[in-house]
């Protein structure tokens, strides 16, 4: 309305986002034959939005007007139009009911053909009613009612709140029709102090006057631990608590914001429940309480469940079989450390889950991957870590699903051949990422070189695979000439020589190419490759030794697209290569570089973060070392999989104790898990003295 | 340096340094979008303010005159609440009503740094307590129904192991 305009302004700032607003939509219960908003305020007033944008808002007054008499009679029609917004309009009714009955029409109300948007205005908008039923129709003036109340009631001892409105409602009945067209001019905050004090002595809930908005911004500021409490205090928390868990598409238990919930099978419940719209979950959290009643809770809450990853969970008999069943559109299975995860389930899983797209499965000591003969479509991704598994089912599957398949990844599996490794080429020459790295026996040169037959790859990972020498790097470049990442670190450095590296310049796609570990590194080679390879983005050369500053210096002035360079352990550069960083940042302002130092004779300088450019310039002194292990060649990034290990054992899928006790085998595996965190860059060479890996591990005991 | 007025709700009118009125989005908006003449003696109304809560909103603003804009809301940053300054903490031992009207203006005038410390002071006295402690804090009534509260019962027993 015209008499005040100011009010208008106040509720276009106050006005949500469209999107909150039709969460909102939802946001009200009902009551018999009206409606109430979260709060229990009866609602009188409603949203209504899509108007037509073309007419003045003195017409739209009045069509709505015309539109919604018919219901009821109304009280006031507030049209807000503002130049870079969509007009609106606040409608009240003199009684809940009347409003209901526009909310109740569900085949719409249009307006100059367009479908108007109804829904309740929030509680703050709406009217108050005095516990008499008297209505105070503009809420603005409730604050200048308070103090008053309080005054008037000053006297009194433990007065509780509706005692105290209806000592204030005469007063304020009587300003409510006095004051109708008047300004809002809520008096003057006498003692706030006062105030506050007593509105405490008499139990007022001064929190709840926030609106939602700030509300919820508050709440924002919770760890999702402390969030799991705020459900339980009122309503109102309750329901603003639920659109945050609502928001959730995405469940991962091991990066921010959820990683620092300690998982229960309870705990999971509770997200799962809550979380309706996640269908992506990863609760592979490094330690964690759950069982195997986990993946059924699973199974029964998440029916859109496309991605899961479990970390060493415990499965009960027909477990994924379960999941299967219930989450048809399950795309992304993985587990880390998956010991327990028995070839009878994985079996039932890759048979139910039609639309299974991607499997990794990691350290897995106990299987005999059967399962694997059963692979079918459309399964795009492959990973296997540390498996234990008969590579003539490996093979078997993949000829099933050679049409889908795009990435393969098979990491230390040391039962893998030669021969098979022929096979898998010859039926998948399309894949697009593949990975071969670890203790890999494929046997001879000669199938290493197969590899470069894939003309499609785009990511190859080799690391420490140390059948490569200058002739299949030779080869690799001829045949794979659409490689973006390159990973060989590791390799044994007697068979690969720098004129074998030297081949790597012609790989002109190369975005992304680790070598760490390589003592054939040098100055000179870095020199030549930096010339060529134009489009690298992140270069990884931990641990090799040769390297100087000099090398260093040519890749950052040539390779200009570079954002994270790895010189961890490369004892002999120095600040100069820093220097030399800060000048190549400097000259382009766009540009920003990571660069991985720590064991070298780079140390920070008050100069460097004084330098304007020091903002883009990250130096990170870790000496982290092999990130390239840990951060390269992933099967799909999008995995999410993760099992994990119970105590308890399947019957049906028992192991032999015997195995576990054997310090031999065990040994060997520990050591292989610390060589991955400890990597020094020697290849496993160091550990496995060029025997082969199958009898050393006595594979055939499994 | 030019100044502006603000008026409160209750009509007391402040001059305040333009550079520090306009930490308030919704007063630069307004001054930008709608022309206001910076020499004029024009006179900023803020209906939804009153005056010992602007009184404090200015002080606080010109105290943070200075600062760099507060960094864009990072989804996947860890939820740090016990970053805030000590000026800001003793700024901010007021009572409870006062800090909800102070959200409340910093959220109508869009002033993002002080609608954060007020949040956080605010997070920092709900984080850590049980439902029961929350309501005595905040004087919330338990409005559950007996349906509800066996429902809430039961997730807090979920919540509960350790």
């Amino acid at each position: 309305m015209s008499d005040n305009s100011c009010y208008d302004f106040v509720r276009m700032l106050n006005f949500l986002p469209q999107r909150e607003r039709e969460m909102d939509a939802h946001n009200y219960n009902h009551e018999g034959d009206f409606y109430t908003t979260v709060d229990g305020v009866p609602v009188r007033k409603l949203f209504v939005g899509n108007l037509p944008t073309d007419v003045d808002s003195l017409t739209l007054h009045g069509q709505l007007n015309d539109k919604l008499q018919c219901f009821g009679q109304l009280r006031e029609i507030n049209v807000i139009q503002r130049p870079e917004a969509k007009p609106f309009a606040f409608v009240m009714f003199c009684t809940p009911q009347d409003a209901a009955k526009v909310l109740k029409i569900t085949a719409g109300i249009f307006l100059a053909r367009r479908r108007l948007y109804i829904s309740p205005a929030d509680s703050w908008h709406q009217p108050h009613e005095m516990p008499d039923g008297t209505i105070i129709w503009d809420r603005r003036l409730l604050a200048t009612l308070q103090p008053k109340a309080e005054s008037n009631s000053e006297a009194e001892e433990g007065d509780n709140e509706e005692e105290d409105e209806e000592e204030a409602e005469p007063a304020g009945q009587q300003e409510a029709d006095t004051s109708n067209n008047e300004d809002c001019k809520p008096n003057e905050e006498k003692d706030d102090a006062k105030v506050e004090a007593k509105a405490k002595e008499k139990q007022d809930c001064l929190i709840n006057k926030l609106n939602d908005d700030c509300l919820r911004l508050i709440f924002d500021k919770m760890s999702i631990p402390d969030r799991m409490t705020l459900g339980s205090v009122c309503r109102r928390w309750r329901a603003l608590n639920a659109y945050f868990w609502r928001s959730f598409k995405k469940l991962d238990f091991t990066s921010p914001p959820f990683q620092y919930v300690n998982l229960t099978d309870n705990k999971l419940k509770y997200f799962l429940h809550h979380c309706v719209n996640a269908n992506c979950l990863n609760i592979a959290q490094d330690v964690n309480q759950l069982t195997s009643k986990s993946i059924i809770s699973i199974a029964k809450s998440c029916k859109n469940l496309e991605e899961l990853h479990l970390r060493c969970i415990g499965l009960q008999r027909r477990s994924l079989a379960f999941l299967a069943n219930c989450c048809p559109t399950l795309k992304s299975f993985s587990v880390d450390d998956c010991n327990h995860v028995f070839d009878g389930e994985m079996m039932s899983l890759v048979k139910k889950a039609r639309n299974l797209e991607s499997i990794s499965l990691k350290y897995g000591r106990k299987t005999k991957g059967h399962w694997l003969a059963h692979l079918q479509g459309p399964i795009h991704s492959l990973m296997l870590e540390m498996y234990e598994f008969d590579p003539t089912c490996l093979v078997q599957g993949i000829s099933r699903i050679s049409s889908t398949l795009r990435h393969l990844n098979l990491v230390s599996c040391p039962r893998l051949r030669g021969r098979d490794l022929e096979a898998i080429v010859k039926l998948c020459p399309d894949l697009t990422k593949f990975g071969l790295s670890g203790m890999c026996s494929v046997g001879d040169l000669r199938n290493i070189n197969l590899i470069t037959k894939l003309s499609k790859l785009e990511h190859l990972d080799l690391e420490h695979n140390r059948y490569i020498n200058d002739g299949f790097m030779e080869n690799l470049v001829s045949g794979c000439t659409n490689l973006k990442q390159l990973n060989i670190s590791g390799m044994d450095s007697s068979h690969v020589t720098e004129k074998g590296l030297a081949h790597l310049a012609k790989l002109s796609n190369l975005q992304s190419l680790s070598m760490a570990g390589i003592v054939a590194v040098s100055d000179s080679l870095l020199k030549s490759i930096s010339k060529k390879l134009t489009k690298l983005e992140h270069l990884d050369v931990t641990s090799c030794q040769q390297i100087t500053d000099e090398g260093c210096i040519e890749i950052l002035n040539n390779c200009s697209r570079l954002k994270s360079f790895d010189v961890a352990r490369c004892i002999l550069v120095t600040n100069e290569t820093i220097t030399a960083a800060m000048n190549v940042l400097s000259d382009d302002p766009a540009r920003t570089l990571t660069i991985v130092c720590g064991c070298t004779k780079i140390f920070d300088e008050p100069k460097f973060a004084e330098h304007d450019t020091n903002k883009r310039l990250k130096l990170d002194l870790k000496a982290t070392v092999y990130s390239g292990y840990l951060n390269g060649f992933t099967l799909d990034d999008n995995i999410l999989l993760d099992v994990d290990t119970d105590e308890e054992d399947d019957d049906d899928f028992s192991y032999d104790d015997d195995d576990f006790s054997d310090p031999d085998v065990f040994d060997i595996f520990d050591m292989i898990h610390d060589h991955y965190e400890f990597n020094l860059g020697y290849g496993y060479d160091g550990f496995f003295n060029g025997e082969d890996d199958g009898d050393y591990l006595h594979i055939d005991d499994f | 340096m030019p100044n502006i007025k603000l008026q409160s709700s209750d009509g007391e009118i402040y001059n305040v340094d333009v550079e520090i009125a306009k930490c308030s989005v919704t007063i630069k908006t307004m001054l930008e979008d709608l022309g206001m003449d910076e020499d004029e003696e024009e006179v900023v109304p803020l209906p939804n303010v009153n005056s010992a809560i602007l009184k404090k909103v200015i002080q606080w603003a010109t105290y943070h005159k200075d600062d760099p804009p507060p960094p864009e809301d990072d989804e996947n940053k860890e939820k740090r609440t016990d970053d805030i300054s000590s000026w800001d903490a003793d700024f901010l031992k007021v009572d409870q009503g006062t800090l909800f009207e102070l959200i409340l203006a910093a959220n109508y005038l869009d002033i993002k740094g002080l609608l954060d410390v007020t949040c956080k002071t605010v997070a920092n006295m709900i984080k850590g307590k049980t439902p029961e402690e929350i309501r005595k804090t905040f004087n919330i009534k338990n409005d559950f129904s007996a349906a509800e509260e066996e429902q809430v019962r039961k997730e807090n027993e979920w919540c509960e192991e350790k």
